[in-house]
């Protein structure tokens, strides 16, 4: 008896393994295989720019992975209208931690057919090398839903042969973001301060602020030290010979972090530093912890980015007036200004199963009514021409990031791809500006060792090296 | 004669009956370990020869094309400064989180079994209680504490006139290290704190009652009786201190510095973890996973070594 109860045990174990292993298997084969079903009639444009019968679409499967870390739900617009006019079924699952979902599905080969994961996390351009994405290229020429623009017309074209490889597209972005300074209108109007237009405007602002109040004149996310980016970049191009300077900084030019712009850049920060002007104590400080101090009224303008209104959208007091103002980096009001802009990126698995909606996802995600979606329910702007365009999108947006964007529109925008290229570049970058603002070096200092860093950078064959311009 | 037969027959018998029982025995366990072993063998072991595998391709972790590239990401840890940067980091963990959790663990283990106070049971689950919390919790309940605006620590070193004191604590590169220790110690004391009561309570009360007649106070009682007589739990509880201070410290420090500032908190893991999932060299992150497993190996099989005695009976 003992012994048959042991058998049934052990048998009724091993079942369990074994059916584990069945329904793990049963719930891959269910994600990965496509299921046909029945052809609409509608017309649509393939990848080489011709109209062809959605009948001959006989999979009407989309799966997309969005990462929804501070971004929010970008592609829902487009999500109904595909599953609307196409009768597409889709799978939308927006997720924080996306491109650690993405990482293992990439390598199993049954990855999402649309993804868009921070590039913070995850480095796109060696996912390109290893073959993981689809060369869109072909499907640049598409007009957008409702329109005579292409899709390379709508999706930042200024961006679009920058972020190429070998002249094939692969990622675009998802959306733009402007960084520069903002600021309480109501306090700086009830201190009688004025917004600065040149750097000594600013450094005198700066003083005011320290000498008369309690108030912190300037901060940036002390853990995130790339938020400095949009104060330090205007400063560079404006210290140098405008963007053909910046563009230096994208292509790792040998001698540019020690040439005479960008350490009398850093000699700015330095400066800023020695003055007291940086919120006290802010290296430990995120993102949210510095922006609550600048919500508190302990700082005066902080360094920051479009999406600022939206990410603390709870937590505004009554009476502020958040204000946008472009980096004052130039001796003269009336010298050009430079804006950086940063933005995120999405991508089409190259294993994909269901790869034949590329053109009809891009040409709903960049049509106005899509625009207008996302900047109603997210509070950022797919492109930024699309403020000047799209009422529905200017509408739907606070001041201050009309005002950003605006500024984007007039000014040199500066791009920050080597900062995508090089990640473990850009992350010694941030490292040592952290030990800068922190006072453990100087801008001499700070400058050479950046440059030591970009210089293993340029000498490591086994990093592949981009350029632009 | 027939009875020499009939007794050799219920001998040969009984040996054959015991033989079943033992295969049956040897079939009824192996039924249960087996599954559990091809378990283990492909969830742990496999990953585990797997990853030395992959430390000699170069490869992204995007795909499945991997480049053959010999022992050069071992090179590369080797001149990495920052993979020696956080090895230092790893060992400052393993020094002070074993002196201050192995004191303050002994020390209320003692305190709860010998000392007789009051209430055992409710500062047990006191201190045992911050090791039920997820570390993501802990991380953050901490960060909270040690803000520089409005934290606790610099709010009450403020309120006692201490203003000096005050500090980023984890902006400042020279107490991150520091302040990280203390998150981790009040969340492991109270494990150690258990595993050490338990040990304790085996030891037979006689022997104290023994010693107290001769005459030995408490830290003789301590030393001459309880450390010996303990001291195969405090070895374990030595090696776990060296698991925890390499990998377990990894999510207390993901969350609340990332390695900050200028790496002056970061770790062998978090590198190991920024390189292979951030940067895209899983081949170099896999590296760097081996050499932590071979000092892990390398320290644990020192401290067994070092503290090896034979075992006190009683």
């Amino acid at each position: 008896m003992k012994k048959r109860i042991a058998l049934l045990l052990a048998t009724l174990l091993l079942f369990g393994l074994f059916a584990g292993c069945a329904s793990s298997g049963q719930t891959n084969a269910a994600v990965t295989t496509a299921v046909a079903t029945t052809a609409a009639t509608e017309t649509t444009v393939d990848a080489s720019g011709e109209t062809t019968s959605v009948a001959k679409k006989t999979n009407k499967n989309l799966s997309i992975l969005w990462s929804s870390g501070g971004n929010g739900e970008y592609v829902n617009y487009t999500v109904d209208y595909l599953k609307n006019t196409y009768g597409l079924n889709i799978n939308i699952e927006y997720n924080a931690k996306a491109h650690e979902i993405l990482q293992p599905q990439l390598i199993a080969g049954n990855p999402p057919d649309v993804v868009m994961v921070q590039h913070s996390f995850f480095n796109y351009y060696e996912a390109i090398q290893a073959g993981s994405f689809q060369n869109i290229t072909s499907y640049l020429d598409l007009p957008v839903n409702g329109s005579d623009k292409t899709v390379r017309e709508v999706a930042n074209p200024d961006i679009i042969d920058s972020t190429s490889v070998n002249g094939s597209t692969y990622l675009l972005m998802s959306n733009m973001n402007v960084g520069g300074i903002y600021y309480n209108k109501a306090m700086f109007d009830e201190h009688g301060w004025k917004v600065p237009q040149t750097w000594d405007e600013f450094i005198e602002l700066c003083k005011t602020i320290k000498t008369t109040t309690d108030i912190a004149p300037f901060a940036y996310p002390g853990m995130y030290p790339y938020y400095m980016n949009c104060f330090v970049f205007p400063q560079i191009c404006a210290l140098g010979n405008g963007a053909d300077t910046f563009q230096n900084f994208n292509n790792m030019t040998e001698g540019f972090w020690i040439s005479d712009p960008v350490e009398k850049a850093f000699e700015r920060i330095q400066e800023m530093r020695d003055n007291g002007y940086f919120l006290e104590k802010l290296t430990s400080l995120n993102h949210t912890e510095t922006q609550m101090e600048f919500i508190n009224g302990n700082v005066a303008m902080i360094a920051c980015g479009s999406w600022l209104q939206n990410e603390m959208a709870d937590n505004w007091p009554e009476g502020f007036e958040l204000a946008y103002m472009e980096t004052p980096a130039a001796a003269n009001a009336d010298a050009k200004k430079y804006v950086v802009v940063s933005g995120n990126m999405f991508a089409f698995p190259e294993a994909a199963a269901n790869k034949e909606w590329v053109g009809e996802f891009l040409q709903t995600y960049y049509s106005d009514e899509s625009a207008a979606a996302v900047a109603k329910d997210c509070g950022v702007v797919i492109s930024p021409a699309m403020v000047a365009e799209n009422n529905e999108v200017r509408a739907a947006l606070s001041d201050s990031v009309v005002e950003s964007y605006e500024s984007a529109n007039t000014n040199t925008k500066l791009y920050l791809l080597a900062s995508i290229w090089y990640p473990e570049f850009w992350k010694n970058y941030q490292n040592t500006l952290s030990s800068l603002v922190a006072g453990d070096i100087d801008a001499a200092e700070f400058c050479q060792t950046v440059e030591d860093y970009a210089a293993a950078i340029r000498s490591d064959s086994s990093v592949v090296k981009y350029t632009v311009g | 004669m027939t009875q020499v037969r009939n007794s050799q027959s219920t001998d040969t018998r009984g040996l054959t009956m015991r033989r079943n029982i033992s295969r049956q025995k040897k079939l009824f366990l192996l039924l249960f370990i087996v599954p559990s072993l091809v378990l283990y063998l492909i969830f742990y072991i496999w990953p585990f020869i797997y990853a030395f595998y992959i430390s000699v391709f170069d490869w992204s972790g995007y795909s499945k094309k991997m480049t053959f590239c010999g022992f050069d990401n071992y090179v590369k840890v080797f001149r990495d400064p920052i993979v020696w940067s956080g090895l230092k980091h790893n060992l400052y963990f393993l020094l002070w989180s074993t002196i201050v959790i192995f004191v303050l663990s002994l020390f209320f283990a003692v305190c709860v079994t010998r000392l007789k106070i009051k209430c055992p049971n409710f500062f047990r689950i006191v201190y045992f209680f911050p090791n039920t919390l997820s570390i993501i919790v802990v991380g953050v309940l901490w960060m909270f504490i040690y803000n520089p605006s409005f934290g606790l620590l610099n709010g009450i070193l403020e309120t006692l006139g201490l203003d000096g004191w005050v500090r980023d604590w984890l902006g400042d590169k020279n107490v991150v290290m520091g302040s990280l220790i203390v998150p981790q110690a009040w969340m492991y004391i109270g494990f150690y704190m258990v595993l050490f009561i338990s040990a304790i309570q085996g030891i037979p009360e006689d022997y104290y009652e023994a010693a107290t007649l001769d005459g030995a106070g408490q830290f003789r009682q301590f030393f001459s009786i309880t450390v010996p007589l303990i001291w195969g739990t405090l070895r374990t509880a030595l090696v776990f201190f060296v698991v925890n201070a390499f990998a377990r410290t990894f999510a207390l420090v993901y969350v609340v510095t990332e390695g900050g500032p200028n790496r002056a908190s970061e770790l062998m893991t978090t590198y190991l973890y920024e390189q292979a999932f951030q940067n895209g060299r899983f081949g170099y992150g896999a590296a760097i996973g081996v050499l932590l497993f071979a000092i892990v190996c390398a320290i644990s099989m020192t401290i067994y070594k070092l503290t090896a005695r034979e075992n006190v009976e009683y």
